[in-house]
């Protein structure tokens, strides 16, 4: 086994439980949601998010109440992050009326006020000028809420990433660009899309300062965004984290992934795999038993299994609702 | 408690597919996220996944079988503690038809492959990239 867990980190076992549980219920939900897609329950598309569990949660552990997140359309893992019910968005996959979106929104289509997301986007891109003008808002209220604006590193390479690069900083808006870079672009391999591949380099051209961050490694992920955080509630403006992360399922259901090596993958889920890096810090710092853990396992898939039948017994929406939440 | 494992849909289209190779055998302990079975789909081959851990009790679609429906059972997965032998128990336990289909599914293919229930349609390409959506 290559992974090497660093001697001791400053963390807690509290902490690293938490985290633990976290990247194991997105995992183990989309797994289930995974299965789901297989027997016909959801259709459209569903994007999984699979092996970057720690990018989500370890930015999450670096946010208040009161921040917001949004993202594309591989978004099941931000909404678990942020708090929202498993159960509502279950449901949300499978059409149905308990879901957040009432049924109507499906895999890539959510929102909660509640908890400040501000979804789920189908068109590569988008979300980027949208998290300015989020963070713009804060800024116009005076408050210090930061937004996380995440995206791929194939929306990297549009146009409208750069002009809201530079309004951002112009404006000083609070809002760290998360970009999630997996590697691949669809099937299109970073290095055969750009030949500037540090991506968060280009934001310097704009004078946004940011940083490449291990997004395999949870402690790594927080401590960044913990850094991207304070710089943007001094009102220092905008911040780039460039999260090297992997993505272990095709682009979505029906990707065979044939662009890429069965070696690759497997090398990189048996060295860097985030929930196997917290497992280990668990177990070799003795915070953890093998019983102990195997009981959370237990625990994290009855929830999911519980999520899995709401989103069955949920009734589909009735016609009637063909006609609300519309415009015009 | 053994658990079925199901022929899955792999596109919002696919309604039946070709077992094309099983990665394990009977007997083989299963980890959640192992790929188990290589599945052909009328647009790809794609690795199946298993979402549940366990050792395989019984093969119940052979390799090389095509015209398998979704959602038919394929395998049955049980547990630790329980003995593959269980497994023979579990699955006739199961609706009916489970232990019957295989045995048809086997018998059909030949006839079945070639007639499409739907054609693909027009202007659809599985392989055209799409830039600004998602994509299937």
């Amino acid at each position: 086994m290559a992974r090497k867990p660093e001697a001791k980190p400053n963390v807690s076992k509290d902490e690293l439980l938490q985290y633990y549980r976290e990247m194991l219920l997105i995992r183990r939900f989309e797994e289930k949601a995974g299965q789901l897609y297989g027997m016909g329950l959801i259709g459209g598309f569903c994007h999984l998010y699979i092996g970057q569990e720690a990018v989500v949660v370890g930015l999450e552990a670096a946010a208040k109440d009161g921040d917001k997140r949004l993202t594309s359309y591989r978004d099941h893992g931000h909404m678990l992050a942020c708090g929202m019910d498993p159960r509502g968005v279950m449901a949300e996959l499978t059409g149905r009326i308990g879901g957040y979106s009432k049924g109507k929104g499906g895999s890539m289509h959510m929102f909660s006020k509640e908890k400040h997301f501000y979804g789920g986007h189908g068109i590569v891109g988008a979300q980027v000028p949208l998290g300015a003008g989020l963070a713009f808002a804060d800024r116009y209220k005076g408050n210090d809420n930061v937004t996380f604006t995440y995206f791929g590193d194939g929306a990297a390479n549009q146009g409208q990433v750069y002009e809201t690069y530079n309004m951002a900083e112009l404006w000083d808006l609070p809002v760290i660009f998360v970009i999630e870079n997996n590697q691949y672009a669809m099937g299109t391999s970073v290095k055969r899309s750009t030949k500037s591949t540090t991506l968060f380099g280009r934001g310097l051209a704009y004078g946004i300062p940011g940083e490449q961050v291990d997004g395999m490694d949870v402690l790594a992920v927080k401590a960044a965004g913990e850094k991207a955080v304070a710089h943007c509630r001094a009102g220092k403006g905008p911040y780039i984290l460039e999260m090297m992360t992997y993505r272990y399922r095709g682009h979505s259901m029906s990707d065979p992934a044939k662009y890429r090596t069965r070696e690759e993958v497997e090398k990189i889920k048996s060295e860097k795999d985030c929930i196997e890096q917290v497992r280990d810090l668990l177990v070799q710092g003795g915070h953890a038993s093998d019983e102990d853990l195997k009981a959370i396992d237990k625990e994290i898939k009855a929830l999911v299994n519980e999520a899995a039948e709401f989103s069955k017994e949920s009734p589909e929406p009735d016609l009637s609702e063909l006609w609300t939440d519309i415009y015009a | 408690m053994a658990t079925q494992v199901l022929m899955p849909a792999l596109s919002p289209t696919m309604e039946e597919g070709t077992l094309a190779k099983w990665l394990v055998k009977e007997g083989d302990a299963v980890k959640s996220g192992q790929i188990i079975a290589e599945i052909e789909t009328d647009k790809a081959t794609m690795e199946f996944e298993a979402v549940d851990e366990g050792t395989v009790g019984r093969i119940l679609v052979a390799e090389g079988t095509a015209g398998v429906k979704v959602n038919t059972p394929i395998a049955v997965l049980v547990e630790e503690g329980e003995s593959v032998s269980d497994a023979a128990v579990a699955a006739p336990a199961a609706p009916a038809p489970v232990a019957a289909q295989p045995a048809e599914v086997a018998a059909a293919p030949a006839a079945a492959a070639p007639a499409r229930s739907r054609p693909r349609p027009a202007g659809r390409t599985a392989t055209c990239p799409r830039v600004f959506r998602p994509g299937p």
